[in-house]
């Protein structure tokens, strides 16, 4: 059912690194499955930055921009993204030309907890070697040292996209895993289903407290709502037994059957009816059967014990109770 | 004792009025009260009580003439009455209550007066209420809380308190029946779908339901606090800032649906909680020619994305708000920073703030590079030397398509010249170490990044030194040929 009410709307090819570059995410430079150029840059801690592949590890380079609001978020979400993802075999770097700000640099580190190491790229000597386009850039690199995904600037979901492209790069999703996590389905809700169903949730809370008059009005809500709705149909069924108005209830479960003549539900409640009506051969099959289709044990059981005891076999009768109630402990929280 | 003297007094005027009705009766009431000890099933029997038994619904022990279950002779003489326990003791002898996790009791329950609620003998139903229905039986002390709404909740509406208040006790406030939302999806099934599947939820979606919703109801559609937007603004107060000093207003916010034309208000699979892929949401409008108040059209954009091949960045992504500013704002075409409409413009950094935001700058500062961009000959930016101009600088999209083109790097077809409406090919052509354009602007010209193209200086000191003639730029080399 569910998948009746899901669009996939966006284009599943966002996901696929080699249309990136038809895609906006590119570079000038290196292209997408290209090894990237070594490089060791100086940074604002004592450690060298270098390139992480010859330690067999993949990469996430974040170059940025000082003062830039994007290149900030880029910076916070890529960290929080490495720390969530918790993988020894990655490394995330952060990057930027502008070489004079790094007391900036420093303090927003500081400030937004930051720890990954920050390469300084004096006269742009990286910038230029990879191409870059646009700032902030976020390039994923894998434990070969090949570009495997590139985001250009900062866009509210980078941070899924880029930790669907940094499992990608670790070999953690396979090409069509990283589509499905691109994809997004848009949600239609507030269809006549949905409002039928909201009644009906609001009829069985009803009806747990005894409120059958107005479980009885929330079904019949549902159904103004949405007639097809078997499941209220075949709950006000079960009210109508409750209160022994079997014939409209053998009216609504003979629609459910005449429209889902598989419905596990309708024929349970049909063996009910056949019990109620005197018939008990009838009753005692159609209860045998549900059984076996396992649609709710406890009151299976519970009616099969009423037509054995009402046929005058006791002891089947008492079983199928025991049954019943053993069920119904079962399923006690 | 209270509650035994208001049983009494109860009793007394059923006796009277069993007595009043009894000319119907077969069965005579005794002319005066008895003396004697009274049997406890014989007191309906006897005609005295028969009306206690004369509900829809009774009470378990009054079924079965147990009377002694809840009231004992106090004196037989006398025929007066007493309650086996006292208050609510009585009725939580039989009537198990598991209390002790409940942070709130109702206050009747809590005073022992359960009969301020249930009538002892029977009722219509087997909660033997005093009232017909749930509903009525709470209005008589809680206040109406829909009368006069346009906007009521189901349950309300159906007088069905009962699905979201316990009516005796409860671990949660208002006596509700579990806390926060989780009161909510267990109706709300198909929001609680949304919520348990899409990537982006709403933050006050998480905790209270009751942030944007009233739970009985209210005079907006779906029970909320206020009108769509204003309750959103309410929030957020960055885009009511924006909206409120907008000088250009953007009709998606403004009419229909307003903020939920475009956002979900629950939960998305899409970044800020839209409804769909952004650049879905702006070609619901955007798929046509659009007439401006001014006369302006503002472009069918559906058709200038299938007909360019080569995608701004951001086009690409799906990222329309990466430069415009979708709740409003004061630049051209709700442009998020400044950027310059014309095709001249004297070079001022401002001016191009909008690129700015995501290109380096000294693409259009440094006149000589390697790194900063493709489109140079040898190390001369060619971007420099278009744009920075203190006169007749060519803005971007001079070569430019804002959106798409059919040329690498999104590059013009032509370009629009003038007031007349011209446009001037650009004819430019991608080649392996650089390109070359064959403009109107200018005569033809080629750059290459690894051997730059040598040409003889230009007669003017700017980029147009085939202003006024005809044919191509000779490079130097080829001319000594």
């Amino acid at each position: 059912m569910r998948t009746t009410r899901w669009t996939t709307l966006l284009i599943p090819t966002l996901a696929l690194g080699l249309t990136a570059a038809a895609l906006g995410d590119e570079l000038r430079v290196v292209k997408i499955g290209q090894p990237i150029p070594t490089y060791s840059l100086k940074s604002i801690g004592d450690t060298p930055v270098d390139n992480p592949s010859t330690r067999q590890r993949a990469l996430v380079l974040v170059y940025v921009a000082a003062q830039q609001v994007s290149s900030t978020k880029v910076m916070v979400e890529s960290q929080q993204m490495f720390a969530d993802l918790k993988r020894d075999d990655l490394e995330v770097q952060y990057v930027t030309a502008d070489v004079v700000q790094t007391s900036w640099f420093r303090d927003f580190r500081d400030g937004a907890g930051i720890h990954g190491p920050m390469g300084l790229d004096f006269e742009r000597v990286l910038y230029g070697k990879l191409g870059i386009i646009v700032l902030p850039t976020t390039i994923v690199v894998d434990a070969k040292g090949r570009l495997a995904h590139v985001i250009a600037g900062y866009k509210p979901d980078y941070v899924h996209m880029l930790d669907a492209y940094a499992r990608h790069a670790l070999g953690m999703l396979d090409d069509k895993q990283l589509e499905e996590h691109l994809t997004a389905r848009g949600f239609h809700h507030d269809t006549p289903s949905d409002r039928a169903a909201r009644h009906r949730a609001a009829a069985g809370l009803l009806r747990e407290k005894g409120l059958r008059e107005q479980a009885e009005r929330e079904l019949r809500s549902a159904l103004e709502v949405d007639p097809t709705d078997v499941e209220a149909r075949l709950d006000l069924a079960s009210l109508c037994i409750a209160a022994e108005r079997f014939d409209e209830a053998k009216a609504l479960v003979e629609e459910v059957q005449k429209a889902e003549p598989a419905s596990r539900r309708a024929k349970l409640q049909r063996g009910i009816l056949l019990y109620h009506d005197g018939k008990l051969d009838d009753a005692e099959k159609t209860l045998s059967e549900s059984l076996v289709l396992n649609t709710d044990p406890a009151r299976t059981h519970y009616y099969l014990g009423l037509v054995y005891e009402k046929k005058g076999q006791a002891d089947k009768a008492m079983e199928h109770y025991r049954q019943a109630l053993q069920r119904l402990l079962d399923e006690r929280p | 004792m209270r509650l035994s003297r208001r049983l009494l007094a109860g009793t007394g005027m059923l006796t009277v009025g069993v007595a009043l009705l009894g000319m119907g009766f077969q069965i005579q009431p005794p002319d005066v009260r008895p003396t004697i000890e009274i049997a406890p099933g014989s007191c309906m029997t006897s005609g005295c009580h028969a009306a206690v038994k004369d509900h829809a619904v009774t009470h378990g022990p009054v079924a079965v003439g147990a009377c002694d279950a809840c009231h004992s002779t106090v004196s037989a003489k006398d025929h007066t009455f007493a309650l086996v326990r006292e208050a609510k003791d009585l009725c939580l002898f039989c009537h198990e209550m598991d209390m002790k996790d409940a942070t709130t009791v109702h206050e009747p329950l809590k005073t022992g007066d359960c009969l301020s609620c249930h009538n002892p003998h029977g009722g219509t139903s087997r909660l033997l209420l005093k009232a017909e229905s749930p509903s009525a039986l709470c209005s008589q002390c809680h206040e109406n809380v829909f009368a006069g709404k346009s906007s009521v909740h189901g349950p309300v509406a159906a007088g069905a308190c009962a699905a979201c208040h316990s009516p005796h006790s409860s671990k949660n406030q208002h006596l509700l029946l579990t806390e926060g939302r989780e009161l909510c999806i267990q109706c709300h099934t198909s929001t609680k779908e949304q919520l348990d599947t899409m990537r982006y939820v709403h933050g006050p979606v998480n905790t209270d339901c009751t942030a944007c919703h009233d739970p009985h109801a209210s005079d907006h559609p779906m029970m909320l606090h206020e009108e769509k937007k204003a309750l959103c603004l309410s929030c957020h107060e960055s885009i009511k800032h924006i909206v409120d000093t907008a000088t250009t207003q953007h009709a998606a916010v403004t009419t229909d649906q307003e903020c939920l034309n475009c956002h979900e208000p629950h939960a998305s699979d899409f970044a800020s909680i839209l409804k769909t892929d952004m650049v879905d949401l702006c070609l619901k409008c955007h798929d046509r020619k659009i007439k401006m108040p001014d006369g302006r059209d503002l472009s069918n954009m559906k058709a200038v994305f299938a007909t360019g091949k080569s995608l701004h960045g951001p086009v690409a992504q799906g990222n329309c708000a990466a430069c415009h500013e979708i709740h409003g704002g004061g630049n051209f075409r709700l442009l998020i920073k400044e950027y310059p409409p014309q095709f001249y413009a004297p070079f001022r950094e401002e001016s191009y703030a909008l690129c700015f935001s995501c290109h380096d700058k000294d693409v259009v500062h440094d006149e000589r590079t390697t790194a900063l961009t493709n489109f140079r000959n040898g190390d001369l930016n060619l971007h420099y030397l278009h744009v920075n101009k203190e006169t007749k600088g060519r803005t971007c999209r001079a070569c430019h398509e804002t959106h798409a083109s059919n040329k690498e790097n999104h590059i013009r077809d032509s370009v629009p010249f003038g007031t007349g409406g011209w446009m001037l090919p650009i004819n430019f052509e991608k080649l392996n170490d650089g390109g070359k354009c064959a403009p109107g602007c200018h005569v033809p010209y080629e750059y290459n990044r690894d051997k730059p193209v040598v040409y003889p200086p230009p007669d003017k000191p700017a980029i147009w030194p085939g202003e006024g003639k005809t044919g191509a730029a000779k490079p130097v080399e080829e001319k000594k040929k």
